[in-house]
Parts: structure tokens; sequence; C-alpha cells
């Protein structure tokens, strides 16, 4: 047992995986991750090519034995010497020194944050329009009511911002007019909400015989009297001349797919055009890793700091 | 040419004469080091500092966004490093280690001069309008100014014989690498880290230039693994000190160019 320990606790051991660790990530960025088997056969020589799919290196970074393995066997050694170096300055009568230690209890809780947050990560995407609706796990909804998308004069984007309301499960207002930016994420009921990017979104603009605009955009139903008008896409951009609106019509009956320029009639109401609006898209991440890591970076910051001030201060 | 030109101009003179200046006083057989160079180098650092102030008061935000920036703030440094190893009295002080550092903030300086980077001063697009990109660029820089220093005399100590010169110059080695080392730790790794958490939900994505910035670090930490606990002197820390600050260049210009991923704008 103590020749085990000894033999996992070693600086030998600790820098041979760091080296290990260290090239094989910088192959890693050399190789491209996460790509389909053709794309490797089309850049590299057949055996290369096979090796690199069938030792996994394609997906270095999830790969068991050639990443995960020894990166374990790393968080070992790392534990082993923390352990083993901090009994050691504990036994010590003079000054100690645990700056190392205090670094090294940083890197063993982020390991673990790591592992918390990178198996339990969960996140969802939500394209929103203007006036939609999305419940929330905990029963909480959330009301998007503006998206507001800024530009420089040059055209780059300066600024996108989605406006909402969010009423908590009892239906009472949690934040009403939050405005939601790129970072500035919103943490609530264990979710963070991020403004994560935003999409062209195609409105289709009706009339009904007697006048009355109408407003559908893409995905969205509309039931006027006995008939549903359910807007499914655009056959083109909203701006060319053939460009079509795809509309489910269902008086009850008879369930139709329309296809209609604008000037044509689509059941009782009329197209009167197209138009493109854009959809502010949010994503909503739960990572239990988050109470872990954060303090564990600041307890890294503070070891590194602490444990070169000591060396310094004892001289090099 | 406008006034953020004109002080990058100037800065980049300033770094020229403090070269030729340090280079005329290696050839004197006194050995002593120059009386001026500090001073001037300490000017440029200011001349550059006005520079990128300018620069943020066109865009009304801190002009660190850009590649241009970003190698000014650089050389920047750099020159405050030199500036601060010349006024201390602990550490022996090599004119070639000065030299060969100026020389450095020269080629970034030249780099970030050249066509192929862009240099206008424009405001930021919303991903990088953050206050965490001010601690995490700004910090790994200072961390890499050191490293500058530290890849000079690591050089240095791999072509001299002499014995004494050597552990002098593996001490100004070792000392640069463990002030810049945790500067950068809290730069390049913890702040990057917690402003990619507030930007993109994720702590980390495995990113060329992530995966890079981890790889500069765990090469340092084999660096001071070797040299504070197995007490190396020997050739393989400057070897890695060398290996260390090659990395971060790599991090910087060949992932930038060359490795397309999330940090493709900076």
């Amino acid at each position: 047992m103590n020749t085990l320990f000894r033999r996992l606790k070693s600086v030998r051991l600790a820098v041979g995986l760091i080296a290990y660790l260290t090239v094989s990530s910088i192959l890693a960025t050399l190789v491209p991750q996460g790509g389909a088997p053709d794309e490797y056969r089309s850049l590299y020589p057949g055996f290369l090519a096979d090796l690199i799919l069938q030792t996994g290196f394609d997906r270095f970074f999830n790969s068991v034995f050639l990443f995960l393995l020894p990166s374990f066997l790393f968080f070992a050694n790392l534990s082993a010497c923390t352990v083993d170096r901090f009994l050691r300055e504990l036994k010590k009568k003079g000054s100690r020194r645990h700056g190392p230690d205090i670094l090294h209890v940083g890197l063993i809780l982020l390991a673990i944050g790591a592992v918390l947050s990178a198996s339990l990560h969960r996140e969802e995407s939500m394209t929103l329009v203007p006036g939609s609706r999305v419940n929330l796990p905990d029963g909480s909804v959330l009301t998007l009511k503006d998206f507001r998308f800024e530009q420089y004069p040059d055209g780059r984007p300066k600024n996108w911002t989605s406006v909402f309301d969010l009423a908590g499960k009892d239906g009472k207002a949690v934040k009403e007019n939050y405005e939601l930016r790129v970072n500035t994420p919103l943490r609530y009921g264990g979710f963070t909400f991020y403004q994560a990017s935003y999409t062209p979104y195609p409105v289709l603009e009706l009339k009904s015989r007697d006048g009355l605009p109408v407003e559908l955009y893409q995905g969205e139903e509309i039931k006027l009297g006995d008939t549903a008008y359910y807007f499914m896409a655009l056959t083109g951009e909203p701006a060319a001349a053939d460009t079509r609106a795809v509309v489910r019509v269902d008086d009850g009956r008879t369930p139709k797919v329309l296809r209609a320029a604008a000037g044509e009639p689509v059941g009782t109401l009329s197209v009167a055009g197209f138009r493109q609006e854009l959809a502010t898209g949010i994503q909503a991440v739960r990572d239990p890793g988050y109470g872990l890591v954060l303090p564990a970076m600041l307890i890294v910051a503070l070891g590194t700091a602490l444990t070169f001030i000591q060396k310094i201060k004892e001289g090099v | 040419m406008s006034f953020a030109g004109i002080l990058g101009t100037l800065a980049f003179i300033l770094f020229l004469a403090a070269a030729a200046v340090q280079t005329v006083w290696l050839f004197r057989r006194d050995g002593k080091p120059d009386p001026v160079s500090h001073w001037i180098l300490l000017a440029a650092a200011f001349v550059l500092a006005a520079d990128l102030v300018a620069r943020s008061l066109e865009t009304r935000f801190v002009a660190l966004t850009s590649t241009y920036e970003s190698l000014l703030f650089y050389a920047a440094v750099i020159a405050l490093v030199l500036f601060a190893y010349r006024i201390q009295k602990k550490l022996t002080y090599w004119p070639l280690v000065a030299f060969g550092s100026t020389f450095t903030a020269v080629v970034l300086l030249a780099i970030a001069s050249s066509p192929l980077i862009p240099k206008e001063a424009l405001p930021p697009i919303p991903a990088l309008q953050s206050g965490w990109l001010l601690l995490h660029v700004s910090f790994s820089f200072i961390g890499e100014a050191f490293f500058a220093a530290s890849f000079v005399s690591a050089l240095l100590f791999l072509f001299t014989k002499d014995e004494a010169r050597r552990l002098d110059l593996d001490r100004i080695t070792y000392t640069a690498i463990a002030v810049g080392y945790p500067i950068f730790t809290a730069g390049a790794l913890a702040f990057g880290a917690i402003w990619a958490e507030q930007a993109w939900g994720r702590w980390w994505s495995w990113d060329p230039k992530e995966t890079w910035a981890l790889v500069t670090w765990l090469v340092y930490t084999i660096y001071l693994h070797m040299r504070l606990i197995r007490k190396r002197k020997d050739s393989w820390p400057a070897i890695l000190a060398v290996a260390g600050f090659l990395c971060t260049v790599f991090t910087f210009f060949g992932v930038n160019y060359l490795l397309p991923g999330l940090h493709s704008y900076g």
C-alpha cells in the first residue's frame, strides 16, 4: 500500500502525465475533432485515418483511454501529492508554506467541478418572436415582449437585446421588462439564461374580406370562426416575386395545404404580403458544477499567488 | 495619419532608439549597462498607453479587442517589465537580456504595423462587450511579457558555458516565470473561463485557443516542478522556458491564423 502511495504521489509521475497531456492536447488541436469518418479519409493517408478513427483520436477530449484515464490518473497523483505534502508541512516546526497545498486543493476541486459540469450540464435553446411564451421546467413562464437588434453604421452588430417578463409558478411577476444581453446572463430558478443568437423569421401578412389585417409568424396558428390557419413556411425570400406562403387551412372538414402568392386567397382571407422579422435565440443552461468551479478557480488563483509570494520572499 | 497612428509610430521609433542605445553599449568593454535605454522604454510604454487611451476614447470601450491593440499593449508591458528589471537590485542586470526583450517588443510592433493586421479603431461586437475581456486579455499579456523576458534569458543560458553566468541567467529565468505564471494563470485560464461561462454558458470548450493556453500553462507547470521541486538547474528547465514562450507565440498568432475556433476574432 505504501509503495503504491509512494508511486502515486511521485513528482516524476506528475511531470510525465503533464507532459503526455501537453503533447497529446497539441496533437488534438492539429487533428480536426468530431468529424465524419470520410472527412479523415479525405484528409489523411489510409493508415493514418484508420489510426485516428480506431484510437478515438477524432474525439480526443472524450476518449476514455487517450484523455479521460490519464486525466483521472493525474487527478489521483495530484490528490496523493497534496495529502502527502500537507502532512509534511504540518510536521514542520518552522514557517510552513501552504501556498502549493491551497493551489493543489483548488485544482482538485476544479477537477471535481469540471466533471460535474461536463456530465450534468444541460442546455436548451429557444427561438422566440415577440409575444411568444415559454413554460420553464420549474413552472415559471417567460414571455418575450420585444427583441431589439442594433447595428453600428458600418453594419456590424452593436447589440441584441431580448426584453421579457418572467412570472413565477404562482403567476406573480418575478422580472418585468427584463433586458437580456450578450455577456449579461440572468440566473433564475437553477437556470442561467443567455442571449445566444438571433435568426430571421418570416411573417405572413393576411387580410380579411373587410380589410382587417391578420399577421402570422412562421409556425403560428390562428382560428377565425370555424377555420384554423397555420403558417408553415415561405418558399423563398420574402422580397422575391415568386415567393409563396405555405399555409394549412383547416375548416374542420377537409384540411388543405395551400401555396399562395401576394394577392391570392387563403380560405376566407387573402395574402397581403410577407416580411421578415428577427427572432431571438435564448439559451437556458443548468450547470450543477457552477457552485464548485467558481470558488475552485479563486482558490487556484489564491494558491498560485501565495506560492510564489512565499518563494520570492525566501529568495530564489 | 490619425492621432493614435502618430503615437504608434512614435512608440516604434522610441523602441528602435532604445535598441540602438543598447546595441552600442553591448560593444563597450566595461560591460556597464547604458544609462538611458530604460527611460526611453518607459517613455515608449507611456506613448503606447496614450495610443490605447486615444483608441478607447474613440470607440468608447477599452482598446484591447483587436490583434493590433493587443500587440501594442503587449509591447508596452514588455517595456515596463524591462524598466522594472533595470531599476531593481536583487537580480544581476544583463544588458543582453534587456536587448533581446526589447528586440522582441520591436518585432511585435513590426507585426502590428504590417498590412496584414487591421488597424481601425472599431467599437466591439456584442460578444466582446464585457469587463472580463479587460481582465482576461490584460492579465494574459502581462504574464506573457514576463515569459518573453524569461525566453531571452533561457536562450542565453543555453548558449552560455560559464557556470556562474548560467546560474545568474537561471535565476532571471526563474524569477520572470515565477512572477508571470500566477498572472497568466489568473488571466488566461481563470478569467477566461469565467468570461466563457458568462458569454456562452460553458467554462471550457476545448477550442484551439483554450487548449493552447492550457498547453502553455502545462509547459510552465512542468518547468516550475522541475525547477522548484526537483531543483534542476541544467538545460531542461531552460529548454522548457523557451518552449513555453514559443507556445504563447503560437497561441497568439498560430491559432488565430491557422486553427479556426471560438476565438477567431481575438
